[in-house]
């Protein structure tokens, strides 16, 4: 009979049921005086209560699945095993070649975790293989120009790489990759937080700490800069969103920032953004605590990046 | 009175006792023919039946190792880890000069991510010594990013305290009961530290750091979140794969790298090591699920984790590896090819992960359950894969002698 069968545990509780109705049943032929009478009691009531025990027993192990044979009950299983080791130490090589560049900073990544493709541009400080900071780890600035086409004068972005002694990689793609995983789509934050930053980190001197890791879009790119900072921390600490960055459709933002901050303490980043959008979260009009607002009325990319520099070079080095 | 511990447990069996003799010697006044004795009879007999109820429950929840306090089973929140006391983490980083462990200018607040409550030996009879048997510290961990905080018990193993490896950085393994499950199980019933003990001892494992938890944390209370982010709710997962390895990072001498972070648990405490490291694998790049589940559970525990069934696919093991790309992880399935549910599961994880980034080991028995049984004879050889399969960023020195 299954351990863990319909039929036995039926049967248990019908037995329970019926020795319990046989007691009351019984229970004034019982009522004598002497040693027989009191046996018999004693004997019933025993009876009634280990069939009781069993079946609460026996179903709660149905219940969990936790010994599903009498064999494995009484401890006379069978204990072989067979460990198929696959296990690879050091997965991580996948971070480096996700990422195909050549030596003038222009290349490829193709994110092993998200699947999202983009083409990246990285500009180095001019003094970054020289020999006082060979050893210097670099803030970095991303600039999300995903789904963005460029109209007019674009940032002198090798010179904001050495006047802030940052690393600038200028991520473009077709379609815009969102700042979270978006449910049933695009999974951006994997994208943003995993896969750029262990690309960056396998190919470049790169800090290892949130605080010196910003970003900076434009349009729906700025919205999902924004949600970066905000929704995942961990990650990254500044963030500056140019032109109308609330337009993106609302799952772009899932769960929305004003929810996600419902649930967690106000995260310690800065951002930046344009005022002028409409639909700005709720919780992104405030200001004070540790999450830091600053607005400028016709942000410029470029007075992006420049605050994002002056605010990573004051945050360099320190966890956050 | 502890819910676990003798001293409930003899409390019923008195009543059990109590209860049983009072029927008997009640027998006689209800043995008439009126309604009133028939009642009678069914009252002290569901009495008598209720306490022994009582007792099977209060021996079932020891014996599985449940719920180990009385907040644990009704569902509060601990008090003494609530979010006030994770939030004095110091100033914003406002003025240019944030503050943080080892960072941050001179006369910053040092953040306190974790605080050591207790510190003791593992029970051997031959004694505790901390660099031969290494040492247990019972301690709170402080979520920076999620403001949760959690109860763990932390294993540091004999090398730790070992010259040799004064400049080692350890590798460290999350370990978790299921749900519900109580922490102290890890060390006296499936015994995490003395296995990893012995098996660095006979040289099959590597010696590593444990961090012992359960899979919701302490501040979260009685619901079995799943290590899920909640949609406006706690952010579990991040504070496992990003708020225990910064808290463990600033306290302990051990690797920031994601090669040397790993995660094991059974059933809850195994979906939670999977999808964690599925999820987070640019920081926990090694996972060993025992008896784990595949499909983002949903029932009465749980409530409502995910907001949306789209959101709920992301968080479901098998969806992912269906329909995302395979993250760089190393996995280990362990399940048996009779008496547990999820041994289909094991199979289509390791083929459908097969030739990607992903690489799946599977550890299977005969036979086995969802049970201590099982998991006690599987975590032997899983450490020793476990241990094997991490990496620290610094060299491992020869081991003396």
């Amino acid at each position: 009979m299954n351990i863990v069968g319909k039929g036995f545990l039926l049967l248990l509780g019908f037995v329970t049921l019926a020795s319990a109705g046989l007691t009351l049943w019984l229970w004034p032929r019982l009522a004598g005086r002497g040693a027989k009478p009191v046996a018999g009691r004693i004997g019933l009531l025993l009876g009634t209560q280990l069939c009781l025990a069993a079946t609460f027993l026996f179903t709660i192990n149905a219940l969990g699945g936790f010994y599903t044979s009498w064999a494995q009950l009484l401890g006379d299983s069978s204990a072989q095993y067979h460990l198929n080791n696959a296990g690879v130490p050091g997965a991580a090589a996948h971070d480096t070649q996700q990422l195909v560049i050549a030596p003038d900073g222009r290349g490829r990544l193709t994110g092993v975790r998200s699947g999202v493709t983009a083409q990246l541009e990285v500009y180095t400080p001019t003094d970054y293989a020289s020999r006082p900071d060979a050893a210097k780890h670099f803030p970095v600035e991303i600039v999300d120009l995903t789904g963005y086409t460029a109209t007019g004068m674009l940032p002198n972005y090798q010179q904001l790489a050495t006047s802030y002694h940052v690393i600038v990689a200028v991520v473009t793609s077709a379609a815009v990759v969102p700042g979270v995983n978006v449910p049933a789509g695009t999974q951006g934050e994997l994208f943003w937080s995993q896969d750029l930053r262990t690309a960056l980190t396998s190919h470049y001197r790169v800090a290892a700490y949130a605080a010196d890791w910003g970003v900076a879009g434009v349009g729906q790119s700025g919205g999902a800069a924004i949600n970066l900072a905000v929704q995942d921390s961990t990650h990254y600490g500044l963030a500056a969103a140019v032109g109308d960055w609330t337009s993106a459709p609302p799952q772009d933002s899932w769960p929305g920032i004003d929810r996600y901050l419902g649930g967690v303490p106000s995260p310690s980043v800065r951002v930046l953004y344009n005022p002028g959008a409409p639909n700005i979260p709720r919780k992104l009009r405030l200001t004070g605590g540790p999450l830091q607002v600053a607005t400028q009325s016709g942000l410029t990319l470029n007075s992006a990046l420049t605050w994002l520099g002056a605010s990573i070079q004051a945050n360099a080095g320190v966890p956050a | 009175m502890t819910l676990t511990g003798n001293w409930l447990l003899a409390l019923l069996m008195l009543l059990v006792i109590g209860a049983f003799t009072g029927v008997v010697l009640l027998w006689r006044k209800l043995s008439g023919r009126t309604w009133k004795h028939v009642v009678g009879r069914a009252g002290v007999l569901g009495g008598a039946q209720l306490v022994l109820v009582l007792l099977l429950a209060a021996f079932c929840n020891d014996y599985f190792g449940f719920y180990s306090t009385w907040h644990d089973l009704l569902g509060f929140a601990a008090q003494a880890v609530n979010q006030n006391q994770a939030q004095p983490l110091g100033p914003a980083p406002g003025a240019g000069a944030p503050e943080g462990p080892g960072g941050g200018g001179p006369g910053q607040p040092h953040r306190r991510l974790l605080t050591i409550r207790s510190v003791s030996g593992l029970s051997l009879p031959s004694g505790s010594v901390p660099d031969s048997t290494g040492e247990t510290q019972n301690v709170t961990l402080y979520g920076a990013s999620t403001g949760l905080s959690t109860q763990a018990i932390v294993y540091l193993p004999p090398q730790y305290f070992q010259s040799a490896y004064k400049s080692y950085e350890f590798p460290v393994a999350i370990v978790s009961t299921g749900y519900p499950g109580d922490l102290a199980a890890l060390e006296d019933r499936l015994k995490y530290p003395y296995r990893l003990l012995t098996g660095i001892n006979s040289r099959q494992d590597r010696p590593i750091v444990l961090v012992m938890i359960q899979p919701s944390p302490s501040s979260v209370g009685g619901v079995d979140t799943e290590c899920t982010d909640v949609p406006g709710g706690p952010q579990v997962n991040t504070f496992w794969a990003q708020d225990i390895p910064r808290a463990v990072e600033d306290q302990y001498r051990v690797t920031p790298a994601a090669s040397g972070w790993g995660v094991i648990g059974d059933s809850t405490g195994g979906d939670c090591a999977l999808k964690v490291a599925l999820m987070n694998s640019d920081k926990i790049s090694v996972a060993v699920s025992l008896s784990g589940d595949y499909n983002a559970p949903q029932d009465i525990t749980t409530g409502d984790l995910y907001g949306s069934p789209q959101n709920r696919e992301l968080n479901n093991i098998m969806w992912r590896v269906r329909n995302l790309p395979k993250p760089p992880v190393s996995v280990l399935l362990a399940s048996s090819r009779s008496g547990e549910s999820d041994y289909g599961d094991v199979l289509r994880f390791q083929q459908l992960t097969a030739g990607t980034p992903t690489h799946t080991s599977t550890l299977i028995r005969n036979e086995g359950g969802h049970n201590f049984t099982t998991w006690n004879a599987e975590i032997p050889p899983a450490m020793q894969w476990l241990t094997d399969t991490l990496r620290s960023s610094t060299p491992l020195p020869p081991p003396a002698g």
